[in-house]
């Protein structure tokens, strides 16, 4: 435990100095070929450290903005689960609900090859559409990964034909990827087609005997390895089929964010009391100028719909602020020249031309920004102007495709299991009995993930939910879950750096750190904890108070070595002197110098801190062991009578 | 007669080759391409030979030149499954699917690529729209530079040499139209169809002398080629430009045939399409990088004909 006043250089001490030393002297080990991918890390200013252990630091701080980041994510458990579904989870058919069988590419093989030899069979792969998507994308992509056949609900289409579907009214379509006559000797031509079939089909294969078996040959290999009515069958299903980090499993129209983004009036019209010749709007999405095509378009619009353009935006009709916004589709309007453009162009005036709205441009933007898969935090900081997130209305918030969905454990998806709060999922997954070929590995899997929630019920985070974003945990959430994630870990001969994690707790939320602290400390790992919270300190077994009040010298030293409760005891006693006002006037300084004094003497401290640093260690002794760093901790203290700085027990 | 024992050289080389690969277990097929399955061949043509094989991780896809009873044999290697990747994912009328179709199936182990390629010569309405934009976008840089250096300079031989750089793309807008195949050596086909107007811009170009008037009447006769044609070889664009029903942007136009068609640069065939009066000029703003502060305007086009 390192305390002491505010500046005095705890922090300094135990992450500029103990942990950055660490992190360098591990830098140091890497080759040198693995440095030139890390950023390099400055020798601290200290003569030497002592019996370093390999250091973590988890800082009180809210770890990431990344939105793909979740608690899930951050915990492991999320890896956990995607391993849990490819394992034990039941697959179901993406047309009827029905159960669907999940079986490696080997079986599927093995399946086919068991029909009689000569017996003709057809690979299909189920071809999704995708939310506003229009079809010609979803045709040119099936063409690219060569299929030129589809069956669309029932009736083969050559693709390269095909120009007027009508997308409304298809229902099911499956491409046509491959086509055998059954021999061993096509065996590894069988084995490709199945493999480019599960490219094609996102996992999915669709078996069908074109001919060559008679009625119940065919109806055994269906019922042997597909889903009854449209014969699917899931293959080489694997953890990664989950991960919605993956953009092979993302859902394909949020990118497995699980939100969308939809513009919203009022941030649009950020001051509705100007017009929209005064620039009512944001002045990126729309700036009216009489002689762009975007102000003949306003302009158009007003004598179309009658509004004007110099009345307050707050004042216009809801009509017609629905029209500028939401555009007029399907009707048109005709071409008008604003009488204020400097030059006058004639070309196209009158003409019928229709008008979309600003929001609606923006929105189309938004989607060809993500179609292109690109990140621009200034494009990002741009939407988040004038755009509001929205559950995606795709995959409604699972971030993950349609087909994940489709497997459940205990009738429950991934998604589902994600939405649970933590007690709510450790007693659902005590009612998981898996069965079948995997079932050892599903338990052992299950296991797992419930002794992962068991740390972090453990420290109070029974609230929380896998699919919590990590951006909207508090700092002291986020320092629980990083604590519980290394418990778990269950590393040894660690050294944990902690910067005050009682922040912002509950008091009852403290008590359940410091049970955290103190299960990492016995699992045999070093924890140094930056605090100044009277229970953590009294928690400690080693306490390290830096610097005192009225003397600056002192501030960087180290002036008090002790067990954790006895210091304490003294400190309290310091406490109620130093609140006798009277010894505050003896010092003589008014209250205007004394704060500043404190200012000054923070800048002084922090000098100080890494000027005088020598060593210092605490670690928890084990089995009688004689701990180096107690060592190097006496070594500190003789340092310090050495340079003539005064090692003080028990004062504040 | 030269080219008959040629001929026979050459088949005789390649039953050599085709009777040892047969027994090759990891051969499934092989497919004749090339001059020698549709063509004449002289001497110093090569055999293409197109060989498909088993499906393996140790048989990559990869080119190899043989030397068969003195002829040169170009050989590719192609797994089966790329193979049928080849044969179904390429666009009707483009340069493999092309290669392919004039192909001869000599042999094969297994019956499916048999009837793979049975289906090559079947042409579909779809591929044909984006062959005909693709082949008529690529004509009209050329036809431009025609008219600069025709206006511009009136040099003549300049001039004729973009007409005939257009040549090709509008002898394939013309097979193509015709619901043929399109070769690789497409303006003997296309002159065979339309012998008035490929005589004007190509024979005429190459064999008389060029005068401003024989040049001017080959630009007017493309200038007439293209217009007339500009409602069947642009449809996809004015069909698009429809929908939307307003103005889009030229990076917007891109993006959406890029999508959809899998085809790039209809931004120069907006840009004709705008000069014939079938759609209109707007414009867009935009910034030029993802960093600019400064707003530009995006050329964009909207529809102007009827709904």
């Amino acid at each position: 435990m390192v305390t002491g006043l505010s500046g005095s250089g705890k922090s300094s001490l135990a992450f500029d100095t103990i942990y950055a030393e660490g992190q360098r002297r591990y830098m140091e080990s890497l080759s040198t070929y693995a440095k030139r991918f890390v950023a390099h890390v400055t020798k601290p200013d200290v003569d030497f450290v002592f019996g370093l252990s390999p250091v973590i630091s988890i800082e009180q701080k809210t770890l990431t903005s990344n939105p793909r980041s979740t608690v899930g994510t951050m915990t492991d458990i999320a890896s956990y689960l995607n391993l849990l579904y490819a394992t034990i989870a039941q697959p179901h058919c993406p047309r009827t609900g029905e159960p669907a069988p999940s079986r490696s590419a080997s079986q599927i093989r093995e399946a086919i090859l068991s029909l009689p030899e000569g017996a003709e069979i057809a690979l299909r792969a189920p071809v999704f559409k995708v939310y506003g998507e229009e079809l010609d994308v979803i045709l040119t992509d099936v063409r690219k990964k060569g299929c030129r056949w589809l069956i669309v609900d029932g009736q083969a289409v050559d693709i390269s034909a095909e120009v007027g579907l009508d997308e409304s009214t298809v229902q099911n379509m499956d491409a046509v990827v491959d086509r055998f006559v059954v021999s061993h000797k096509h065996e590894k031509a069988i084995k490709a087609g199945i493999a480019n079939t599960l490219l094609v089909g996102d996992g999915l294969i669709q078996l069908h005997v074109v001919k060559g078996a008679s009625k119940a040959e065919t109806a055994r290999f269906y019922e042997g390895v597909c889903s009854a009515t449209h014969h699917f069958v899931y293959g080489d299903i694997g953890p990664a089929y989950f991960v919605f980090n993956d953009p092979e499993s993302a859902c394909r129209t949020c990118g497995g964010l699980g939100v969308d983004k939809l513009t919203h009036p009022e941030l649009l019209v950020p001051d509705p009391q100007r017009s929209i010749r005064g620039g009512c709007f944001v002045r990126e999405a729309f700036k009216y100028n009489p002689d762009t095509w975007d102000g003949r378009m306003m302009y158009s619009l007003s004598a179309a719909i009658d509004f004007p353009l110099d009345v307050p935006w707050k004042d216009l009709a809801e009509s017609a602020r629905h029209a500028i916004l939401y555009g007029i589709e399907p009707k048109k309007m005709p071409v008008r020249t604003p009488p204020d453009a400097k030059v006058r162009r004639d070309e196209h005036e009158g003409r019928e031309v229709g008008f979309h709205g600003i929001a609606r441009r923006i929105e189309r933007h938004y989607r060809r920004y993500r179609q292109r898969g690109e990140a621009s935090s200034r494009m990002e900081e741009w939407l988040d102007k004038v755009m509001v997130e929205r559950t995606c209305p795709d995959c409604n918030g699972a971030r993950l495709r349609a087909t994940r969905l489709l497997f459940t454990v205990a009738g429950k998806t991934i998604y589902d299991l994600g939405q649970l709060h933590f007690d709510e999922l450790h007693a659902f997954l005590g009612t998981v009995k898996p069965t079948g070929r995997s079932a050892d590995a599903g338990r052992q899997v299950v296991k797992e993930i419930r002794g992962r929630l068991e740390l972090l019920l453990g420290i109070g985070l029974d609230y929380l939910s896998l699919n919590r974003r990590a951006g909207t945990l508090s700092g002291g959430e986020s320092q629980r879950i990083r604590l519980s994630t290394q418990i778990g870990s269950g590393l040894m001969g660690m050294l944990y750096v902690l910067d005050e994690p009682s922040i912002g707790l509950h008091p009852k939320d403290n008590v359940k750190m410091i049970a955290t602290l103190e299960s990492l400390r016995d699992i045999g790992n070093t924890v140094i904890v930056v605090e100044h919270d009277e229970d953590t300190i009294r928690a400690a077994d080693h306490v390290v108070e830096i610097g005192g009040p009225g003397d600056d010298r002192r501030s960087a030293q180290v002036p008090a070595i002790a067990d954790g409760s006895v210091l304490l005891r003294q400190a309290i006693d310091c406490r109620a002197d130093e609140a006798a006002p009277g010894e505050r006037k003896g010092a003589g300084r008014s209250r205007g110098t004394r704060e500043q004094s404190e200012v000054d003497r923070r800048h002084v401290s922090a000098r100080h801190a890494r000027r005088d640093h020598r060593c210092v260690g605490i670690r928890q002794e084990h089995a009688g062991e004689r701990d180096p760093l107690q060592g190097a901790l006496e070594t500190a203290g003789r340092h310090a009578d050495a340079a003539g700085g005064s090692r003080r027990r028990g004062r504040c | 007669m030269v080219h008959d024992s040629i001929q026979q050289k050459f088949m005789a080389a390649l039953d050599t080759l085709v009777d040892q690969v047969k027994v090759d277990r990891s051969v499934l097929a092989a497919l004749l391409c090339g001059s020698l399955s549709h063509d004449i061949v002289w001497t110093k043509s090569d055999i293409d030979l197109v060989l498909v094989t088993v499906d393996d991780k140790k048989v990559e896809q990869s080119d190899l030149s043989l030397y068969a009873d003195g002829v040169s044999v170009h050989a590719m290697l192609i797994p089966r499954t790329e193979f049928r990747k080849m044969v179904e994912g390429s666009v009707r009328n483009s340069f493999t699917h092309s290669f392919l179709t004039k192909g001869r199936l000599l042999y094969t182990h297994d019956p499916t690529i048999a009837d793979l390629c049975a289906t090559l010569a079947d042409s579909g309405r779809r591929d044909k729209q984006v062959q005909l934009l693709r082949a008529a976008t690529h004509a009209l840089p050329a036809i431009d530079k025609a008219h600069k250096w025709f206006v511009t300079r009136g040099d003549l031989d300049y001039t004729a040499l973009w007409i005939l750089y257009a040549a090709t793309p509008l002898a394939q807008v013309e097979v193509i139209g015709a619901g043929r195949l399109a070769d690789r050596e497409v303006i003997p086909q296309a002159m065979l169809l339309n012998p008035a107007f490929f005589k004007t811009v190509y024979t005429d170009l190459l064999n008389a002398r060029k005068t401003r008037d024989s040049v001017q009447a080959a630009l007017d006769a493309i200038d007439g080629y293209v217009a007339g044609r500009a409602p069947m070889v642009f449809e996809s664009i004015l069909d698009h430009l429809r929908d939307v029903g307003e103005a889009r942007s030229c990076r917007e136009i891109e993006d959406h045939f890029k999508r959809n068609f899998d085809i790039g640069g209809v931004t120069t065939a907006c840009e004709y399409l705008a000069d014939q009066g079938l759609i209109g000029t707007a414009s867009t703003p935009a910034r030029l990088t993802k960093k600019s502060n400064v707003e530009v305007q995006e050329l964009a086009f909207f529809y102007i004909g009827p709904s």
